[in-house]
């Protein structure tokens, strides 16, 4: 993979692969700022705003502009995530031109009219309902407001009816100018497109637009902390099928010293799909559960490492009491060299999968751009796993995973929780 | 390999085909896709070829695949694919079970060493067999049970293959799974499994002739065996109105679908591909279904369309939508079926049509920007009663189909009694009465 960072003849600088085994390119971008800078009166904004860029622009209304983007076969998505606004543009090289056409009169002349507007919010609340029926989306939501309390990263990404009643479409023109710019801009292109080609089109996407954001600042969020301590064990209470159980423990940044050792540790515990601790012990020796696992959330202003399994009611107490000791052992015993090295091996080696295609390689490289790496992380990204020791990596271990510090969330009935804990109850969530 | 125009009427993978002696078919695609490669195996078995009262075998043997063989340990196929920066998976439908690996080019002649390993010498210990069935019923739980719109879905089948055992969730119902024994998984994977009722595609940084020579050394060395016939009962045309509602308390969003049961692919192939085109005029998000019901009368939140005819026996053509806040469910049907019925009567344009071939042609360049669709494209087809040729030709067939054969297929469509209405509605609502 040979990453190469352009700067376009209006100064938009944006990494380029060539690829040209298939004539498709893909066009990556996003601006910093997303679902985090909603103000808390007005969540879903981001995600509202978003929508409205694909409901029609310039001379064509929304029939039109979906109309033309599916005749030429062209897949454009924007949606606001917790950090960022994200886009994705996807289309046969041929079709290029029509895709960065529609693109650019998307993200300049937005006709954001009445009508598509209630629409657009109907259809967010509407999905925000179907959500709400999800025991999986309860469990996350407690989750999240109880980790973050205050913070930004507790806020509902697509907003409630009460919040989305309030915005209107000054707020969501507001949103633009301030979110929209070209100093909080991150572009990747690949695929079967010259450099020449490519610094035309990212001048012909992104060249209009201001020079300037005025993305609100979030601040950090630390956890745990005195409002919103660990180590508690939180219940919702339902009938179902079944139990959901989530939790979390403090994460870590990545860029800290710990980051590749930490991730070797989440791989061998819960990460690493049938080969991890998790996985091995609770489903294929004891068959608790059909999936249970971990991972990792480095995100812009805050870490959380979160797990999750959904279990049997009457088998709620047995596996989280077998979870917590499994967590105790990784705590005083660490891994073992055949673990880190399996982990290391695996990290290292299956990134090539998410690289086969045009998309899977421009999402990976935009993630790495917004996080600030350079364009030669692979070769970093390596050397950093590499470097994992077995030592290191049980000095993560017992540092990170301290069984009193885990949060747990419930959606179910277990009959019974484990010896000594005492769970809050919370409400199903209603609206 | 460099295609640089796109020819609506070329061929979509140009792959290469071999038989191996004992009558495993082999399929290799070279792929520009970076030093790595897909490995798939297709069994021509899925949970359609069950017999009655065990319901859920074929995905519960799909589970115990991965327990002990003669040469691995339970979990062990999935730990060594992981250890060498792999991953793999499987999974099962009516028609079909696939097992998968994506992994370093270099490692491919490990995956056919384990996966035709597998094939053969799958051992099905008692203690293993029986710990996978909770985790199979965790999985049905998960999936089904703790969903009230999987439920519905899982309903809505059941009432329209009313015989044919489409009508059954692949993943089994309960009562029966959890009764699934040793023995009958051992016969299961007697009766089914073995080369010559299998399809192994082979897609990236590999060359026909080491894929064929290496199947040759493992696959090859597995014997043939008696495939069974795959019988199925025929459903009759359904003559009663069929309306199933599933009311949950945790539901909010009212959702409606209806699925109508049409002829399958074999008996009539270009009412099919008018069927596809038809599927993909409907679905548009600028065609007639958004832009009248959702965009101008404003009955609906949100409508789909969705033509499925990748079976070996009966397709399927479903609707779905969404009703708008302040509209009954009755309301927002009655602007469906009528206007379904206004669009059959007046026709879909010549334009139109061809808008939504050059659409679906353009998926066919879309593939090859992938490792795993041809794997995908080849095992569906080839157990689904077609052939090679039918995936290479796709384009041109779909590029084939004419403005009056897909408004004979929509008048077909409107006028089909073999359909199943489904609503889903919060405990408070009542269903729509007509």
């Amino acid at each position: 993979m040979n990453v190469q960072e352009m700067i376009s003849a209006r100064g938009i600088s944006f990494w380029l692969v060539e690829k040209h085994d298939v004539p498709v390119a893909s066009i990556h971008f996003a601006w910093k700022g997303g679902v985090e800078t909603d103000p808390p009166a007005q969540q879903g904004l981001a995600k509202l705003a978003t929508a409205m860029l694909m409901e029609g622009a310039g001379d064509l209304d929304a029939t039109a502009f979906q109309g033309q983007l599916a005749d030429h076969g062209i897949s454009l998505n924007i949606d606001a995530t917790r950090d960022y606004i994200q886009g994705q543009l996807y289309a046969l090289t041929a079709d290029m031109p029509k895709a960065i056409d529609l693109t650019q009169l998307a993200l300049t002349k937005p006709r954001l009219e009445a009508e598509a507007f209630t629409r657009t919010r109907a259809q967010q609340l509407s999905s925000i309902k179907q959500s709400m029926a999800e025991p999986d989306w309860q469990a996350r939501y407690r989750l999240m407001q109880t980790v973050f309390g205050g913070h930004p990263y507790a806020l509902r990404g697509a907003g409630t009816a009460t919040t989305l009643a309030t915005i209107g479409i000054d707020d969501v023109k507001t949103f633009y100018l301030s979110h929209i710019a070209r100093d909080n801009l991150h572009v990747v292109v690949v695929g079967d497109m010259t450099a020449d080609n490519a610094k035309t089109m990212v001048d012909q996407l992104f060249g209009a637009l201001p020079d300037k954001s005025t993305v609100p600042t979030v601040p950090q969020a630390t956890w745990p902390s005195r409002e919103s301590p660990t180590g508690q064990t939180i219940w919702v209470k339902r009938k179902g099928a079944q139990t959901i159980w989530q939790w979390a423990l403090p994460g870590v940044d990545d860029d800290d010293p710990d980051w590749f050792a930490a991730n070797v540790v989440n791989y061998v515990w819960g990460g690493g799909g049938f080969s991890s601790r998790l996985m091995q012990e609770v489903r294929e020796e004891q068959g608790l559960t059909y999936g249970i696992g971990t991972g990792l959330s480095a995100m812009e202003h805050g870490n959380v490492w979160m797990g999750k399994a959904a279990l049997a009611d009457d088998k709620v107490s047995h596996a989280m009491t077998y979870v917590q000791g499994m967590i105790a052992r990784l705590h005083q015993g660490g891994l073992t060299q055949d673990e880190v090295d399996g982990a290391k091996t695996y990290l290292i080696n299956s990134l090539m999968l998410d690289l086969t295609s045009s998309r899977g390689m421009a999402q990976v490289l935009l993630d790495w751009k917004l996080s600030g790496r350079a364009a030669g992380y692979l070769a970093e990204r390596t050397q950093g796993l590499q470097a994992v020791t077995l030592e290191h990596a049980n000095r993560v271990a017992k540092k990170m995973l301290d069984p009193a510090a885990m949060l747990s969330v419930l959606v179910g009935s277990p009959p019974s929780l484990p010896p000594g804990v005492t769970a809050k109850e919370a409400l199903w969530q209603n609206e | 390999m460099t295609i640089a125009v796109t020819n609506t009427h070329a061929s979509v993978f140009n792959p290469h085909v071999t038989t191996l002696d004992n009558g495993l078919t082999v399929i290799v695609v070279p792929s520009a896709s970076g030093p790595v490669v897909s490995h798939m195996l297709w069994y021509k078995v899925g949970a359609a070829d069950e017999r009655d009262g065990e319901t859920g075998l074929a995905h519960y043997l799909e589970h115990l695949m991965f327990k002990s063989t003669k040469t691995l340990k339970a979990g062990e196929f999935s730990k060594v694919v992981a250890a060498l920066g792999g991953e793999d998976n499987a999974f099962t439908s009516y028609d079909y079970t696939a097992y998968f690996q994506q992994i370093a080019s270099a490692e491919l002649p490990r995956m056919m060493t384990m996966e035709a390993g597998r094939m053969n010498d799958l051992l099905l210990k008692d203690d293993e067999v029986l710990t996978e069935r909770d985790v199979v019923l965790r999985e049905r739980a998960l999936r089904t049970d703790d969903d009230p719109a999987a439920r519905l879905g899982e309903t809505v089948q059941a009432s329209l293959f009313v015989h044919h055992p489409y009508g059954r969730p692949v993943i089994g119902w309960g009562h029966e799974v959890e009764k699934l024994s040793v023995q009958q998984a051992r016969d299961f994977y007697r009766r089914w499994y073995g080369p010559n009722n299998a399809v192994l595609v082979v897609s990236g940084d590999v060359t026909p002739d080491a894929v064929v020579a290496l199947a040759q050394n493992t696959y090859g060395k597995i014997p043939t065996f008696q495939a069974p016939a795959r019988v199925r009962a025929a459903d009759p045309v359904l003559t009663a109105d069929r309306r199933v509602v599933v009311k949950d308390k945790d539901v909010q969003q009212p959702q409606w679908q209806r699925h109508y049961r049409v002829t399958p692919w074999r008996d009539d192939k270009e009412h099919s591909y008018a069927m596809e085109v038809l599927g993909e005029y409907l679905n548009n998000p600028a065609g007639p279904l958004v832009d009248q019901l959702v965009r101008q009368q404003k009955v609906m939140v949100d409508i789909a369309a969705d033509y499925d005819g990748r079976n070996l026996d009966d397709g399927t053509f479903s609707f779905t939508f969404v009703p708008a806040d302040n509209i009954t469910m009755h309301a927002a049907e009655d602007a469906f079926e009528k206007l379904l019925a206004d669009l059959a009567q007046k026709g879909v344009a010549a334009a139109d049509v061809t808008a939504a071939i050059q659409r679906l042609q353009r998926n066919a360049v879309f593939a090859r920007d992938s490792l795993m669709a041809p794997g995908y494209a080849f095992g569906l087809a080839l157990t689904t009663g077609r052939t090679v040729a039918d995936v290479e030709q796709w384009p041109a067939r779909i590029g084939a189909v004419t403005p009056d054969q897909v408004n004979a297929a929509l008048r077909q469509l409107v006028a089909n009694p073999s359909f199943v209405t489904g609503e889903l509605l919060p405990a408070s609502l009542s269903p729509t009465v007509h």
